[in-house]
């Protein structure tokens, strides 16, 4: 579904990618891994085209994305939840959901915000609350629900967790789950957080200053406890 | 008393709704593409002439006139979806300065072609019949138009805050203005949205056109009083903020009526008064609408190193053999010839002394003419009094005043502003001047001051007369160029050093120790007195001084020469003021076509160069060479950051 290869991506002059192969296939679960810096929002925000300039293949489907302006990818069912969250703050809990919709993909039919709130239960009570009256988690909370909404058809989810309380972040990989699981939403998920990122994922890309270091599923990496070492000791 | 009191009131809202339906497009604009849209006020009038032309000095019934300003808002819309199409598309990501002198030069253009087709004439035009005659309230007297227009004003008003605040579509506006990254990922077609919301905008400006066309004496001056009211009133209210814009609007047409009350000798001057003293007590408030710094704005100038020293003996050359030519014109050509090229030598000092402040230290003033008609008036004055002696003592008596004037006014304007907002509020300040000039009995009013004489220079052991053309015009020469060598001595030293890094990285700079505001206030203490001498200098030679020389469209002058020249090169401004007296000659004969030309060469310039000439110049030499080197220069496209 999604092809990514020898993807190289820039700031300015800076280089932060040097050629990133990825492939991800409909349904297929998979994280990124690393450091602080290592590059991975970059490899996310290079899939949508939102700020870095790339270089490199990029094909959704066989289609050539880097053509495609951000809301055209997200109409062919992609959806980014960026790692600053980025909600609306004056529009409520429900119009920063509503307001997603128009991401929605040809084909597919957007959850309601109603249907979306079940899967997050904690948002239930904060419906009517304008975007810049929710605390961080909430809008985090927030930010993957409003990602979710259109049932895209592969999910980037950058750094959910970061600064969340570890109830929060387990009832977030719940969530999360049952919603791929029952619309067979692909996931590419950014973490730091080894435990959540191995609840959400089948395989893992190792991503060290850009560059994938390591590749396979959680067993191979648990095989190989160097590249924990190596690439994400601090 | 009380029944002037009321009638005032009356006056004052159809003011302020007038002022409103002209502030809200500009509003409108800016908060979605954050771009202070001057142009605004030249495409109101535009829609006011197509009205005009659609249903004549009077309209035979109300369903003419309604659907005369219908089609004005119609062709106006249209335009704009050009406008955004070809102009404002290619300024994202560009830096403030520019984009304000970008459509700055759109509306002299459009301004142009306006006095092109309809004329230079004044037009008078009524009410349709319907809407004519006054109203009686006890002994107060309304025109019914007035109450049309304050009704007009608020539906306008309500229609666009129920839009905004109900209707999904205001939602995504909403949404838009506050983080148009975001927006995108959320699945709305950026592009598309924006563009409707600028059309929208114009269609808006369009219509009011030709709404308020009746009561209005329709001339090709009409855009100016509606674009700087309109612009305090969006400044007032918060840019991007419609009620803001409203209430402001009103304040504005209250404080407009009251003026005309209780000081009638002073027309329109509270007004802005009443926005410095806002933009002075709450400099930060502009902004406060609270957005994501979506787009980082990025110097459009040349981000391609050219070697200029390759060129330095070639150009010293041929700047020199240039100079030579100038100074041997009385010798060479007719005396028309060279009382222009005077009027240009001061110019371009001028223009020099405002590329000091911008080019250099960054900050973009647009208030300039303010310093240039201090000095005007001072010599003008003190020559009269002194019958054209001591005519040094003059000049450094002008320069010492404009540095004094800059020292107040920078302490206050400098340190507390920057970008837009200083833009605007030294703008807002050379307008009270030359309102205050314009209505004082002592500077002669709209007249000025006539009959100046050409000085004599006493040097101590000889004096030498400037009565004549020639003699005054080397005199010119002299010290214009001396001033400009000066200047450039000052760019090319250590204040000018500081001077850049303060303008690259003002944070980083202060980091330093450095105090930046100390810097930017000598910057433009320096500035505003060169600027007044340059004045002072111009009095004598063209014998006449109006109030005119406060206008803002003199303040102009040194942003078009700077930017046609090349900002980023000191001698840019003396190039740019070279090829515009040449341009404004080449079209003098027609009415309006000067400003189009000029409108449109510098339009097209910041665009497609905003390097300049020299800049344009620059970079054919450096493809030459690349191509004849083999290897291409890779271009990588500086993108937006999230
Ligand atoms: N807008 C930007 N402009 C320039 N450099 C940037 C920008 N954003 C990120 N970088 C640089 O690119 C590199 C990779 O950044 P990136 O944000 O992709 O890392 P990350 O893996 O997401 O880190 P984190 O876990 O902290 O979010 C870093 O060195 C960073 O400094
Ligand atoms: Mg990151």
């Amino acid at each position: 579904m999604l092809e990514v290869k020898q993807l190289r991506a820039l700031y300015g002059d800076s280089l932060v990618l040097h050629g990133i192969d990825l492939k991800i296939a409909p349904s297929e679960r998979v994280a990124v891994i690393g450091r602080n810096g290592a590059g991975k929002s970059t490899l996310l925000k290079s899939i949508m085209g939102g700020g870095p300039a790339a270089h490199g293949v990029l094909q959704w489907n066989g289609a050539d994305l880097h053509r495609l302006k951000g809301f055209e990818r997200t109409r062919l069912g992609l959806s980014l939840v960026p790692e600053d969250r980025r909600i609306f703050p004056h529009l409520t809990v429900v119009e920063n959901l509503e307001i997603a919709r128009h991401a929605t993909a040809k084909g597919k039919t957007p959850a309601s915000p109603e249907a979306m709130i079940r899967f997050f239960p904690m948002l239930e009570t904060l419906k009517a609350r304008f975007g810049n009256q929710l605390s961080g988690g909430q809008q985090q909370l927030l930010a993957v629900a409003r990602g979710l909404l259109p049932m895209p058809k592969l999910l980037l989810l950058d750094e959910p967790t970061e600064g969340l309380a570890p109830i929060i972040v387990e009832q977030m990989a719940k969530s999360i789950n049952a919603i791929c699981d029952e619309h067979r939403v692909a996931l590419l998920l950014s973490e730091q957080n080894l435990w959540f990122a191995r609840q959400c994922t089948h395989a893992l890309h190792v991503l060290d200053t850009g560059r994938i270091v390591f590749s396979g599923t959680w067993d191979e990496f648990d095989a190989y406890p160097e590249v924990r070492n190596r690439h994400l000791a601090v | 008393m009380l029944d002037q009191v009321l009638f005032a009131l009356a006056n004052g809202l159809a003011t302020g709704m007038a002022v409103f339906l002209v502030a809200a497009g500009v509003t409108l604009i800016f908060g979605l593409l954050r771009i202070l849209n001057f142009a605004q006020g030249s495409f109101f009038m535009l829609g006011a002439y197509v009205a005009f032309s659609i249903m004549g000095p009077s309209a035979s019934s109300i369903w003419v006139f309604l659907l005369a300003a219908l089609v004005s808002g119609v062709v106006v819309a249209v335009l704009g979806l050009v406008t955004d199409m070809v102009v404002f598309r290619r300024l994202r990501n560009y830096d403030e300065a520019y984009t304000l002198i970008a459509t700055f030069a759109l509306m002299m253009l459009l301004d142009g072609l306006i006095k092109l087709i309809w004329g230079l004439n004044y037009h008078s035009i009524s009410p349709p019949p319907s809407l004519g005659g006054v109203l009686m309230f006890g002994p107060v007297i309304v025109p019914i138009f007035s109450l049309f227009i304050i009704g007009l004003g608020i539906l306008v008003f309500i229609i666009l805050e129920f839009a905004i605040h109900r209707l999904w579509i205001g939602k995504i506006v909403q949404a838009l203005a506050h983080d148009q990254w975001m927006s995108g990922f959320v699945g709305i077609n950026v592009p598309l949205m924006l563009t409707l919301t600028v059309v929208a905008a114009f269609f808006l400006a369009g219509a009011a056109g030709g709404l308020l066309l009746p009561n209005q004496s329709l001339s090709p001056t009409l855009s100016h009083a509606f674009l700087l009211q309109a612009f305090i009133a969006v400044i007032i209210g918060g840019l991007g903020n419609i009620r803001g814009a409203f209430m402001a609007a009103l304040v504005l047409g209250l404080v407009e009526s009251l003026n005309a009350v209780v000081l009638p000798d002073q027309p329109g001057v509270a007004m802005y008064v009443v926005m410095v003293a806002f933009m002075l007590w709450r400099p930060a408030g502009l902004l406060s609408a609270g957005t994501v710094d979506h787009a980082t704005s990025q110097h459009a100038a040349a981000s391609v190193p050219i070697d200029w020293a390759r060129y330095r003996t070639m150009l010293t050359v041929a700047g020199i053999a240039g100079a030579i030519g100038v100074a041997a014109m009385p010798l060479w050509a007719n005396p028309g010839t060279v009382f222009l090229a005077g009027v240009a030598l001061i110019a371009a000092l001028f223009a020099l002394s405002w590329n000091l402040l911008f080019g250099t230290t960054g900050l973009a003033t647009f208030g300039h003419a303010a310093f240039f008609a201090i000095g005007c008036y001072a010599s003008g004055l003190m020559l009269k009094a002194t019958g054209g002696q001591w005519f040094l003592v003059v000049l450094i008596a002008a320069a010492l005043i404009g540095a004094v004037v800059a020292a107040i006014v920078g302490s206050v304007a400098i340190r507390r502003t920057t970008g837009i907002a200083l833009a605007i509020l030294t703008l807002a300040l050379s307008e009270i001047m030359r309102l205050l000039i314009s209505s004082s009995a002592s500077l002669g009013r709209d007249d000025g001051v006539s009959g100046i004489p050409r000085p004599d220079l006493d040097l101590g052991f000889t004096t030498l007369s400037l009565q004549s053309t020639q003699n005054y015009f080397w005199f010119l020469f002299v010290v214009c160029g001396a001033m400009a060598l000066g200047l450039w001595w000052l760019s090319a030293g250590p204040l000018g050093r500081v001077l850049r890094a303060v303008k690259q990285d003002a944070e980083r700079t202060s980091f330093l120790g450095i105090n930046i505001g100390r810097y930017r206030l000598v910057a433009f203490i320096i500035s505003g007195s060169v600027a007044t001498l340059a004045g002072a200098l111009q009095a004598p030679w063209v014998q006449i001084v109006t109030p005119e020389a406060a206008n803002y469209l003199v303040s102009m002058q040194p942003m078009l020469s700077t930017l046609l020249g090349g900002a980023a090169f000191f001698w840019g401004p003396v190039v740019g003021t070279v090829l515009f007296f040449i341009l404004a000659e080449a079209t003098r004969a027609l009415a309006g076509l000067s400003e189009v030309v000029t409108g449109g060469v510098l339009l097209l310039l910041v665009m497609l160069a905003p390097d300049g000439v020299l800049g344009i110049i620059g970079r054919l030499r450096l493809r030459k060479r690349a191509a004849s080197q083999g290897p291409k220069l890779e271009f990588v496209a500086k993108e937006a950051r999230p």
